[in-house]
C-alpha cells in the first residue's frame, strides 16, 4: 500500500506592512467645503478651507478661506447669511436650524470674488436609535495605533430601517471622561496671578506676582545672563470637576439597499478606549445622509480606511456637490449637505472590564504627570516671590474648549 | 573452492592497500553514439586538475597512478556530458567511459517558442510551450508546482503581484486570455486569491501559450490563448504518483480498466493546512484558507477508428481574511469567499482516413463564486452568489499531408450569467435581490491552412467568422443620445421576450503567420491577428477578485477587439544547443473597459452607468536565449514593453479619465527579465535558480492632502501616475530524485526550495490610511522574507 511520510519545515509565509516614506511632491490647490445643516439645537456651521502644498517644500497645508460671503438658500427661496466666528469657520443664526424634508443650498464667495454653489441637498429623515448595547473587548482597537493599550468597549446599535425609502447613514460618537490634571506647563510654571520680572536695588533680577488674574503658564522673560535651566514640564490637576471630550475619527457609513426596510442590528458604531478604570459617558449620533452625501463619504472611506487589501480599489478622484459658477473643471472637495440626527447617550461603568488601562493623562501625554516640586522640600525650577495668600504648586483651572467642559453632561451619573 | 578463493583475494590486496600502495588507473574516453574515442578530455582525479589529474591522448586514453583507496573520477569534454564516477582502487583498473555528445541529446529544456524547429513546421510566432519536467524543477513558492508562476518566467507575461488572480500577457488585462484545461474554460486560475494556480500539476501533460499568432480554432479572448492538456490514462498499467508539500497533499493514479482499451486518470490535491498560518504570524492568525481540486479523465480506445475521451473537474476554494474588504451594506463582522469550478467535455475522435479526421467535443463549464458575510450574535451567512454557465458544442475536420495541414470548425457557445444574487439566509436585515439573468450566444465558422510553400516559406493563414447575440428575456434601457449613461439621461427602457435578440455583434477575425528561412539555422517570421471578445470581467480592483463581476457584451457594451502585429527573428546555434529569439509586437484594442471614480457594480442592475469604454495600445520587444542541452540548462529573456489606455467616453470631462490622455495601464511594466537556470548534477540531483526582475507597477499616490472635518485625507485625481518600488527575487531549488539510488518500483523525489532567498520586501501595493486625525503611508508586502520548504513526490513504476 501506498505510505507517504510527510516532513514540514517551518512555515513561513508572512505577509508583511510597514510604513512607507513616499517622495511625493504635491502641487496641490483645492478648495475644501465642510458643512452640513443638522435639525438639532446646536451651532450650523460651515468651514472653508484652502488644503495646498507649500510651494518650497511640498508639504501640506491648509489656510482657513476668511472673508468669504456665505449664504444658505432654504428651500429655493429664502437667504439666510452665515457670519465667520473664528477664521474659515461660518455660522448661521443660533436660532436656525435645519428641517426633515426642506432644500437645502449653499452658495459662497470668496474674497477674491470667485463664486461657488452646491447642489440642492433635502434633509432626509432619521429613525431613532432603538438599542445600543456595549460589550468589552480587549482586542478592540489596533495596538499600533495605541501604544499597545488595544482594550475597548464596543458599542453595537440598532436601529429599524424606514421601508419604502432609500436610507444613507452615518455614525459617531462624541466621549466624555473625567479628567483630573487641567494644564501642563512646558519649561514654565503655573501661575494664578500674573508674574512680574524685576530688578532689585542692587541690580539682581528676580519674578514677583502681580495683582491682575492670569491662570496660565509663565514662561521666563529674556533676562541677560540667566542660569541654563534643563528641560522640564509640570502638570497640574484640576481645581474643579472636569470632563475631557472626546470624537469618533473614523467614517462608518451605511446604505439600505440591501437591506430596505429591515432591522439594522448589532452595528458597531463606536469604540471607546478602556482610558481609565471610572466611568465614562458616550453619546452616539446617527445621522441621515443625502445620496451624495454618503457617495462622497463612501469613496473617501475606500481610499482611506477599508484600504491595504489585496484587491484594493485604486483611488480616485473624490470630488463632492460644490462647484465653480464659471469653472466647472475646478475640483472643490467636501460636501455641503443636509442631514436629521438622531442622538443617545449610553453610561459605560467600566465593571466588565479586565487588564490594566493606561491613566487617562499616560494616553492622551504618553507619559506619566510630573508635579510641580513643593518647597521647602523642594523648590521649583522658576523661582517666583508669592505675594498672594494662595501659594505654589496651584490647582489649574477646567477653561471649556471643544476638548473639554467643566459642566457636568446630561446624562453623566455621579 | 574457486569462488572463496575470489572472495578473498581482494580482501588481501585492500589490507595490502592500506599501506598506501599505488596502482594504476587507465581507461578509454569514446563518443557513446560513434564510438570515436575523444582527444584531449580533462580527467580529474578527486576534484583537484592540478597533480592528480591529467589528459587523454589520441586514441582516447589515458593512465594515472594513484595511491589506493576511494577517488573520484570526472571526464570532461567540450560538448559532451561530463562523466561522473567513485571506485575503490584496490588493483590496477581499467575504465572504458562512453560519453554522448550534447548535440544529441534530448532537449532538456522544453520552453521552446517553436522558433525555428525542424520538426515542428509551424509559421507561428509568439507561441510558447512549457515541459511540466520543466515546471517541476523551477523553484515554487512553498512547493507548490504552478503553471501561472511558471509562465511568468517567459518573456511578455507579468502580473500586477504576488497575489494577482491572473496574468498580464502582451498588455492584456487577465479576462483576455482564454485558459482552457482540455478544451474546458476556466474562469478563475487561481487558488487562495492569486496565490496558486488551479491546474492540478500532476495531471497536466503540456501547455501551449499563444502570446502572438493564435490559430482560428480558438476564440472568444482579445489578447491570448493558454491551452492545457491533461494527460491521458495509461491504458496498459496502474501507475499511482503522489506528494506532500506544505500547501497540499496530492495524489494521481492511472487506472487501466480495459487492458489497452479504456483508462481512467484521476488526480486530486486538497490543501486543509491554513492551521499551520497561524504558526506563522499573527497578520495570519484569522486566515482560514481551504482549497482542493480534482480531475478525472477517461480514455476510450473505441476500435482501430475512433476514441472518446471524457473529462471532469471540480475545483473549491475557501477563503476568509481580513486582507480583502469586506462588504460595504451588509453589516457583519466576517467575510469568507467560497469558489467552485465544475466542468466537464466529451470528445470523440473519429479517423476517416489516416490524413482526415473528425473531432466532435460537448463541453459544460460552471463557475460560481460566493461572498459570505457573517452577522453578528446569530452567525449567519449572508450569501452574494454569481454564477457563470457555459455550454459549448464544437466539431472540426482535420486534413494532414506532408506539406499542409487544414482545418475546419464550427462552434457554438451559449452563456449563463447570473451577475448577482443576494441570498439572505434567514437574515432579520438582508433582503433577498437579484440582478437579471443575462443570456447570449456566440457561434463562429473558422478554417485554418498551414502549408508549406517552399524550402524556405511556410504559411499558416486562418480566418474566423464570429456572430453573438445577446438574448432576452431583459429590460434595455434607452439612454439619452450624445450624453452621459448615467441615472438621470434614462429616457425609456425595452423589454425583449425569451430568445429574442437585444443586440448582436460579429465580425471576420484574420490570422496570418509567415515563416520564411535564412540560412540553415535561422528565421524570419511576421503575423497578424484581429481577436473578438464578447465576455469580459468588469471590475475595479487591481486583480479582478472578489468582487469582479463578468459581463456579456449589450447594447451599452461593446465587445473588445484587439489586432495585434508581431515580428521576429529566430536563430539555433551550436547544434541546436543555444536558441536566440527577438520578438517585436503592436497590439491595438477597441472598447476596453475602465470603471468611473466611486463606480460599484454589485448587484448593479445596469452596470453600464459604471463604466466608461476606451482603447487600449501596447508594444514590446522581448529577447530571449535559452540553451536547451547539457547539465546547464535554462533561459535569460529581456522584455521592454508597455501598455496605455485612453478613455474619451464623451465631451464632458466626467466620461474621461485623466483628462482623456493616455495613461498607462495598471500592469504597464517596461523592463523585465528573467532568468531561469537548471544545473543537472547527474541523475540524482539538481538545482535550479530563479532570478526575476521588473519595474514596478503603476498606483495612484495622492496629490496632495486636505484637510476636512479634523482629520487629513489624501487628495487623489490622476489615475497610476506613481510607480511601485522596483520588484526583484532570487529562488532556489533543490531537487533530489531517487535518494536511495536503488532501480526500485518505488521512487521518490525530495524538492527543497528557497522563495524569495534574500528576503526582499517586494512592495505589493502602497496605499494611504487614515488614522486618528493623520493619513500614514504603508507598503504591503506578500512574501516579505525568505520561504524555504520542503516537499515530497513519489511515483510508483
Amino acid at each position: 500500500m501506498l505510505r507517504i511520510t510527510s516532513l514540514f519545515t517551518l512555515m513561513l509565509l508572512v505577509g508583511c506592512v510597514d510604513p512607507y516614506e513616499p517622495n511625493i511632491r504635491s502641487t496641490l490647490n483645492v478648495v475644501v467645503v465642510d458643512g452640513t445643516i443638522t435639525n438639532l439645537p446646536e451651532a450650523q456651521i460651515i468651514r472653508l478651507n484652502r488644503s495646498s502644498a507649500d510651494p518650497v517644500t511640498g508639504l501640506p497645508s491648509s489656510i482657513p478661506l476668511t472673508k468669504a460671503k456665505v449664504e444658505v438658500v432654504v428651500d429655493s427661496g429664502q437667504v439666510i447669511a452665515a457670519h465667520e466666528t473664528t477664521a474659515g469657520s461660518y455660522q448661521l443664526p443660533s436660532d436656525f436650524r435645519g428641517q426633515i424634508g426642506h432644500a437645502y443650498q449653499l452658495r459662497f464667495t470668496l474674497s477674491d470674488g470667485t463664486r461657488y454653489i452646491s447642489t440642492q441637498q433635502i434633509m432626509p429623515p432619521v429613525p431613532p436609535i432603538s438599542q445600543l448595547r456595549a460589550q468589552f473587548n480587549p482586542t478592540s482597537l489596533a495596538a499600533t495605533q495605541t501604544n499597545g493599550f488595544a482594550a475597548a468597549h464596543d458599542i453595537y446599535l440598532d436601529t429599524q430601517d424606514p421601508p419604502n425609502q432609500t436610507n444613507y447613514y452615518r455614525w459617531d460618537w462624541k466621549l466624555w471622561e473625567t479628567q483630573e490634571w487641567c494644564r501642563s506647563c512646558v519649561q514654565g510654571q503655573y501661575s494664578i496671578n500674573n508674574v512680574q520680572a524685576l530688578i532689585s536695588g542692587n541690580g539682581f533680577q528676580y519674578y514677583q506676582t502681580g495683582d491682575s488674574l492670569f491662570e496660565d503658564c509663565f514662561y521666563r522673560t529674556n533676562f541677560p545672563n540667566q542660569p541654563k535651566l534643563p528641560y522640564w514640564v509640570y502638570d497640574y490637576p484640576c481645581r474643579t470637576r472636569c470632563w475631557a471630550i472626546f470624537y469618533s475619527y473614523q467614517l462608518n457609513i451605511f446604505a439600505d439597499s440591501y437591506s430596505n426596510g429591515g432591522l439594522i442590528t448589532n452595528r458597531k458604531v463606536a469604540q471607546i478606549p478602556f482610558y481609565q478604570h471610572s466611568p465614562c459617558l458616550a453619546e452616539i449620533r446617527q445621522s441621515a445622509l443625502t445620496p451624495s452625501a454618503y457617495g462622497f463619504y463612501k469613496q473617501l472611506q475606500d481610499q482611506t480606511q477599508n484600504n491595504g487589501g489585496l484587491a484594493d480599489t485604486p483611488p480616485t478622484a473624490s470630488v463632492g456637490n460644490v462647484r465653480n459658477v464659471a469653472n466647472q473643471r475646478e475640483v472643490i472637495i467636501g460636501v455641503f449637505t443636509a442631514s436629521a440626527v438622531a442622538t443617545a447617550r449610553y453610561w459605560i461603568d467600566r465593571k466588565d472590564t479586565q487588564g490594566v488601562p493606561p491613566g487617562l493623562f499616560e494616553a492622551m501625554m504618553g507619559r506619566k504627570p510630573m508635579l510641580e516640586p513643593t518647597p521647602p522640600k523642594e523648590n521649583p525650577l522658576i523661582s517666583i516671590i508669592t505675594t498672594i495668600d494662595q501659594k505654589p504648586p496651584y490647582l489649574a483651572v477646567c477653561s471649556p474648549t471643544d476638548s473639554r467642559t467643566p459642566f457636568k453632561p446630561v446624562g453623566w451619573r455621579d | 573452492m574457486n569462488r572463496l578463493f575470489f572472495f578473498i583475494l581482494p580482501l588481501l590486496l585492500t589490507t595490502v592497500a592500506r599501506a598506501q600502495n599505488f596502482y594504476t588507473l587507465s581507461g578509454t574516453v569514446r563518443d557513446s553514439a560513434t564510438g570515436q574515442p575523444l582527444v584531449r578530455s580533462a580527467v580529474v582525479i578527486d576534484y583537484e586538475k592540478v597533480g592528480k589529474g591529467t589528459y587523454t591522448d589520441a586514441q582516447g586514453g589515458f593512465i594515472i597512478s594513484l595511491p589506493a583507496g576511494k577517488h573520484i573520477v570526472v571526464v570532461r569534454n567540450v560538448g559532451y556530458l561530463t562523466y561522473r564516477t567513485s571506485l575503490y582502487l584496490h588493483e590496477n583498473t581499467t575504465l572504458t567511459v562512453r560519453v554522448p555528445s550534447v548535440s544529441s541529446q534530448l532537449e532538456e529544456v522544453v520552453v521552446t517558442s517553436k522558433g525555428y524547429d525542424r520538426t515542428v513546421r509551424e509559421p507561428l510566432l509568439g507561441v510558447s510551450q512549457i515541459n511540466m519536467k520543466t515546471l517541476e524543477r523551477i523553484p515554487a513558492a512553498l512547493g507548490e508546482v504552478d503553471i501561472l508562476r511558471g509562465l511568468q518566467l517567459l518573456p511578455g507575461v507579468t502580473s500586477v503581484g504576488e497575489a494577482a488572480n491572473g496574468v498580464n500577457i502582451r498588455g492584456g488585462t487577465t479576462d483576455q486570455n482564454l485558459i482552457l484545461m482540455d478544451d474546458t474554460p476556466i474562469f478563475n486560475p487561481t487558488h487562495m486569491f492569486g496565490l496558486f494556480s488551479v491546474f492540478p500539476p500532476d495531471a497536466v501533460s503540456g501547455l501551449d501559450l499563444y502570446k502572438g499568432n493564435v490559430p482560428a480554432r480558438y476564440g472568444g479572448r482579445a489578447a491570448s490563448v493558454l491551452d492545457i492538456s491533461l494527460k491521458n490514462p495509461n491504458l496498459e498499467q496502474f501507475k499511482p504518483t503522489g506528494g506532500v508539500s506544505l500547501v497540499s497533499n496530492k495524489l494521481t493514479a492511472d487506472i487501466p480498466l480495459v487492458k489497452g482499451k479504456l483508462g481512467l486518470l484521476v488526480s486530486g490535491r486538497g490543501a486543509f493546512n491554513s492551521a499551520l498560518l497561524h504558526l506563522a504570524s499573527d497578520q495570519l492568525s484569522d486566515i482560514k484558507a481551504d482549497f482542493g481540486d480534482v480531475v478525472a479523465k477517461v480514455f476510450w480506445r473505441a476500435g482501430e477508428r475512433n476514441t472518446v475521451t471524457a473529462m471532469g473537474y471540480f475545483s473549491k476554494d475557501f477563503f476568509q481574511t481580513n486582507l480583502l474588504g469586506s462588504l460595504a451594506s451588509i453589516n457583519s463582522t466576517g467575510t469568507q469567499y467560497r469558489h467552485e469550478t465544475l466542468n466537464g467535455m466529451v470528445r470523440w475522435f473519429h479517423a476517416i482516413t489516416p490524413k482526415l479526421n473528425l473531432q466532435t467535443t460537448a463541453i459544460v463549464a460552471q463557475y460560481v463564486p460566493d461572498i459570505l458575510s457573517i452577522e453578528a450574535v446569530t452567525a449567519n451567512k449572508v450569501t452574494l452568489r454569481q454564477s457563470l454557465l457555459q455550454r459549448q458544442v464544437k466539431t472540426n475536420l482535420n486534413y494532414q499531408t506532408a506539406q499542409s495541414k487544414t482545418e475546419i470548425g464550427l462552434t457554438a457557445t451559449h452563456y449563463r450569467l447570473n451577475p448577482g444574487e443576494l441570498l439572505p439566509n434567514g437574515s432579520v436585515s438582508v433582503n433577498y435581490q437579484k440582478t437579471p439573468v443575462e443570456n447570449a450566444l456566440e457561434t463562429a465558422l473558422y478554417a485554418d491552412h498551414e502549408v508549406n510553400v517552399s524550402d524556405k516559406l511556410a504559411v499558416s493563414a486562418g480566418l474566423r467568422y464570429s456572430y453573438f447575440m445577446n438574448l432576452g428575456p431583459s429590460v434595455v434601457r434607452q439612454y439619452a443620445s450624445g450624453e452621459a449613461i448615467d441615472q438621470t439621461t434614462v429616457v425609456d427602457s425595452i423589454r425583449y421576450g425569451a430568445g429574442q435578440v437585444t443586440q448582436h455583434y460579429g465580425g471576420f477575425e484574420p490570422r496570418l503567420g509567415i515563416r520564411y528561412s535564412v540560412g540553415a539555422n535561422a528565421s524570419v517570421k511576421v503575423g497578424y491577428n484581429l481577436m473578438r471578445q464578447y465576455l469580459q470581467v468588469i471590475t475595479n480592483t487591481t486583480t479582478p477578485l472578489p468582487t469582479a463581476r463578468w459581463k456579456t457584451a449589450d447594447q451599452h457594451i461593446q465587445p473588445q477587439v484587439s489586432q495585434l502585429v508581431s515580428a521576429g527573428w529566430f536563430q539555433n546555434l551550436k547544434n541546436n544547443i543555444y536558441e536566440v529569439t527577438a520578438e517585436v509586437y503592436w497590439r491595438s484594442t477597441q472598447h476596453i473597459l475602465d470603471y468611473k471614480p466611486g463606480a460599484n457594480f454589485l448587484l448593479q442592475p445596469y452596470p453600464e452607468t459604471q463604466l466608461l469604454q476606451g482603447r487600449s495600445k501596447a508594444y514590446g520587444l522581448e529577447l530571449m536565449v535559452s540553451k536547451k542541452k547539457g547539465e546547464l540548462t535554462g533561459w535569460v529573456n529581456y522584455t521592454y514593453s508597455r501598455t496605455f489606455n485612453q478613455v474619451i467616453a464623451g465631451a464632458d470631462f466626467t466620461q474621461q479619465i485623466n483628462g482623456g490622455d493616455w495613461y498607462r495601464a495598471n500592469y504597464d511594466r517596461p523592463h523585465s527579465f528573467n532568468a531561469s537556470l537548471n544545473i543537472n548534477q547527474g541523475k540524482h540531483h539538481s538545482f535550479s535558480f530563479n532570478f526575476v526582475y521588473s519595474t514596478g507597477r503603476p498606483y495612484t499616490a495622492p496629490e496632495g492632502f486636505i484637510r476636512y472635518q479634523d482629520r487629513v485625507y489624501p487628495y487623489y485625481n490622476e489615475r497610476n501616475q506613481y510607480r511601485l518600488p522596483d520588484y526583484h527575487r532570487l529562488d532556489f531549488a533543490w531537487n533530489i530524485y531517487n535518494p536511495s539510488l536503488k532501480d526500485r518500483r518505488w521512487q521518490g523525489h525530495w524538492t527543497f526550495t528557497v522563495y524569495n532567498l534574500y528576503g526582499r520586501k517586494n512592495a505589493y501595493s502602497i496605499y494611504y490610511r487614515t488614522e486618528g486625525q493623520g493619513t500614514n503611508p504603508y507598503r504591503l508586502a506578500i512574501f516579505a522574507a525568505p520561504i524555504p520548504s520542503l516537499s515530497y513526490n513519489f511515483e510508483f513504476k
